[in-house]
């Protein structure tokens, strides 16, 4: 075979060689670049969902520090009122 | 014989230019000499003088070719130069001088070459062509009239071109190929006809009856002849009138019919002398000569011969001068002179020699020359290989260097595309990893404030079970022991206190354990809450109202739902506490994109400005701001209260 018509045929084969690998690089960075977008948007919408949940849990939290304020107040209060009517009880059967 | 008419007659062909009156054109151009012109427009004038000249006086011609061609040389004006040379050729030629008109020839040519004149090589190559024909190179001639046909046919000049065909008719003719030669004449006789150009037409018949002749058709000869001489007359083409009779009497002189011969070859002559084309007169004196020795004046045809030999040796027409000296043979015999008619038969012998060595030298050069030129052209043909190998290597090569130059910018495409794309793929995983991070993190605090939630819910457990334990000794130690009125009356507040406690936890675990709450949940959490207070106090009338526009899966976060919830409770237990009211209305409404919560009650009312807020309506405005709603509260000593809380969307 003559040389220079095997590289003419090498150097056509390497040329549509590289030509097919970067339309399939192109189209494998597009496939790539919309896998991430919709992994992306997953990400964020799961992110959007832990601030959501976050945001109610701490509103949950304040909310029940507050009223914890004010359950331990009510239970100093029920706790005060039995001791005098203990008090009350004691006095009442001692004399 | 016929050939030598017909050289005659070709001699011709290319004078027909001459036509038009061209002493009348000297004299004019003489005039214009005289008056002093210019160095360019002089030279013009010398130029025309030439051609104009070249019918009447060949010699003058030269002088003034001459003239011409010094003043082209000092004005460096290439075009005339080749003009002039043309012309001074042209004198030449018709004064015989075959090699000298060739050589001035190819040096008009080489000019016209150099400044690429299509035209101008057309002529000089159509000159060239007559020229071989004359020197009966048969075969250089044919190409030089092809040369010049392919352009005036290209160019479309077709009376020309048609010209020219009648030239390779002629070679045809001479090349004994009547038939093809018979049919270029018929093609050249119809347009010549058909576009009455009648001085063509006429050389056409006259060329028509030299192939007639060749074919030894006399009758058909004479006839063309005449056709020729009636057209020539019609143009003045007088060269061709002059051959035209010559041939007449030459014709004649065979069939010895002396008379008209003597009658036709005298009336060339006479046009001839005209036209004063020297070589071509003394063709036809020969002619006469020849006739005058058939009818027996021999002194006549002496006195004729003898001059036409003078102008054939200063022209060196040698075949010419042998015709010459054998029609001196039967002169001098006449005479009885035999030294003389001896003389005449040994030169003519001498020269009959002669001419055949030169003709056979002729032909040998000729057949050198066609042997020199197929070499050349072998040698042309292999340098056309060699230069067609090494331009289709040069071409692969140039295809190898734009594949080198295109595979190089493929592959910088493609090394770009997989830089870019693992560029891309390091920034999507830079920020994926990002956002994991962040996400990760906020779960970790979500499980941590989620563990907070966890713990709360453990303490509320507890915490509403030791409430319950701690009702339930109450009522045990209530009703298990006679206690006094007072005690009593301290324990059954200390269970309420206790009861109101725990159905408050039960109503915030309810909401804890949601992450969201329907408005519809709420709704039924609200009913339930007044029906509860209606059974505590059933003096007062309730009334709880929905407007329909209310949306009924409307979401509230826990907190929310908490806090509308607890606003509502407050307002009631004030409005049943306080105010002394016997009717309680809890409405929803929404209106103009707000929503609109009121708790009004009819009962004693209270002045706003005078009382100081306590806990319960502080809470109150607090829940309502953490809704991001507006709070308002409107009361009236007797005429009720109104709480409202406006939210739009």
């Amino acid at each position: 075979m003559d040389l220079n018509l095997l590289f003419s045929v090498v150097l056509c084969s390497t040329i549509g060689i590289l030509i097919l690998l970067s339309i399939k690089t192109i189209i494998a960075t597009k496939w790539d670049a919309k896998m991430f977008q919709e992994k992306l948007l997953n990400l964020q919408e799961q992110f959007a969902q832990e601030n959501v949940k976050q945001e109610q849990v701490i509103q949950k939290n304040v909310y029940l520090e507050n009223y914890n304020k004010s359950l331990l107040n009510q239970l100093f209060e029920i706790t005060k009122e039995l001791l005098i009517t203990k008090k009350i009880i004691f006095e009442e059967h001692y004399n | 014989m016929k050939k030598l008419l017909f050289l005659i007659f070709v001699l011709q062909l290319n004078l027909n230019a001459f036509s038009q009156s061209p002493q009348k054109i000297i004299d004019s151009l003489k005039i214009q000499l005289l008056n002093n012109p210019d160095e360019v427009k002089k030279a013009k004038i010398y130029g025309d003088l030439t051609w104009y000249y070249c019918t009447v006086s060949t010699d003058s011609a030269l002088v003034y070719g001459k003239k011409a061609m010094s003043m082209a040389k000092k004005m460096n004006d290439s075009v005339f130069l080749a003009q002039t040379l043309n012309d001074y050729a042209t004198v030449y030629y018709l004064k015989g001088d075959l090699n000298q008109s060739e050589n001035l020839l190819r040096k008009s040519l080489k000019i016209r070459n150099k400044l690429q004149d299509s035209s101008g090589i057309a002529a000089v190559n159509s000159k060239l062509g007559n020229i071989f024909y004359r020197k009966t190179l048969l075969d250089s001639s044919m190409i030089y009239f092809l040369k010049s046909l392919k352009f005036y046919e290209s160019s479309g000049n077709e009376v020309v071109a048609n010209s020219l065909k009648s030239n390779i008719a002629n070679i045809y003719m001479a090349l004994k190929n009547y038939t093809k030669s018979q049919q270029y004449l018929n093609d050249n006789i119809a347009f010549f006809k058909k576009n009455n150009q009648f001085e063509y037409l006429s050389n056409s018949y006259v060329s028509m009856a030299s192939l007639y002749l060749f074919k030894t058709d006399t009758a058909n000869a004479i006839t063309y002849l005449h056709k020729g001489i009636k057209e020539a007359e019609k143009a003045d083409a007088f060269p061709t009138l002059g051959s035209a009779y010559n041939n007449l009497g030459t014709i004649y002189n065979d069939k010895k019919e002396y008379k008209l011969a003597r009658e036709y070859i005298q009336k060339s002559i006479e046009i001839r002398e005209k036209t004063n084309l020297g070589t071509e007169l003394a063709s036809s004196k020969l002619s006469l000569a020849g006739v005058y020795n058939n009818l027996g004046e021999f002194s006549k045809a002496k006195s004729i011969l003898l001059e036409s030999l003078k102008i054939f040796k200063d022209e060196a027409m040698v075949e010419k001068s042998l015709q010459v000296y054998l029609q001196l043979i039967p002169v001098y015999a006449s005479e009885s002179k035999p030294d003389s008619v001896a003389y005449y038969t040994n030169l003519y012998v001498k020269n009959q020699d002669l001419v055949l060595q030169e003709k056979a030298l002729k032909l040998s050069s000729e057949l050198e020359t066609k042997y020199q030129t197929e070499k050349k052209e072998k040698e042309i043909l292999l340098q056309q290989t060699e230069i067609s190998q090494k331009e289709s290597d040069l071409n692969r090569k140039n295809y190898q260097i734009i594949s080198l130059i295109i595979l190089a910018i493929v592959l910088s495409l493609f090394g770009y595309l997989l830089y870019n794309q693992q560029k891309l793929k390091h920034k999507q995983l830079k920020k994926e990893n990002e956002l994991k991070e962040a996400l990760a993190k906020i779960e970790t605090q979500n499980k941590l404030q989620e563990q907070r939630l966890h713990i709360s819910r453990d303490l509320h457990d507890n915490i509403g079970a030791q409430l319950t334990f701690i009702i339930s000794s109450v009522d045990n130690l209530k009703y298990g022991f006679k206690l006094s009125d007072n005690l009593n009356e301290k324990l059954k507040s200390i269970s309420d206190f206790a009861s109101s406690t725990i159905y408050e936890l039960r109503d915030t675990i309810w909401a804890m354990n949601k992450n969201e709450i329907t408005f519809e949940d709420l709704q039924s959490r609200i009913s339930n809450f007044i029906e509860k207070a209606n059974k505590s106090a059933h003096a007062i009338v309730f009334s709880f109202n929905v407007d329909e526009d209310m949306g009924k899966h409307k979401m509230f976060t826990s907190v929310q739902g908490m806090n509308i919830y607890r606003i509502i409770q407050e307002a009631i237990n004030n409005s049943i506490k306080y105010a002394k009211a016997t009717k309680i209305d809890v409405d929803f409404t929404f209106e103009n994109a707000i929503y609109i919560m009121t708790i009004s009650d009819n009962g004693t009312g209270f002045n706003y400005k005078e009382v100081e807020l306590g806990n319960g309506l502080n809470n109150m405005k607090k829940r309502a701001h953490e809704l991001d709603a507006e709070f308002e509260i409107k009361s009236e000593i007797n005429k009720g209260t109104t709480v409202r809380v406006f939210k739009s969307i």
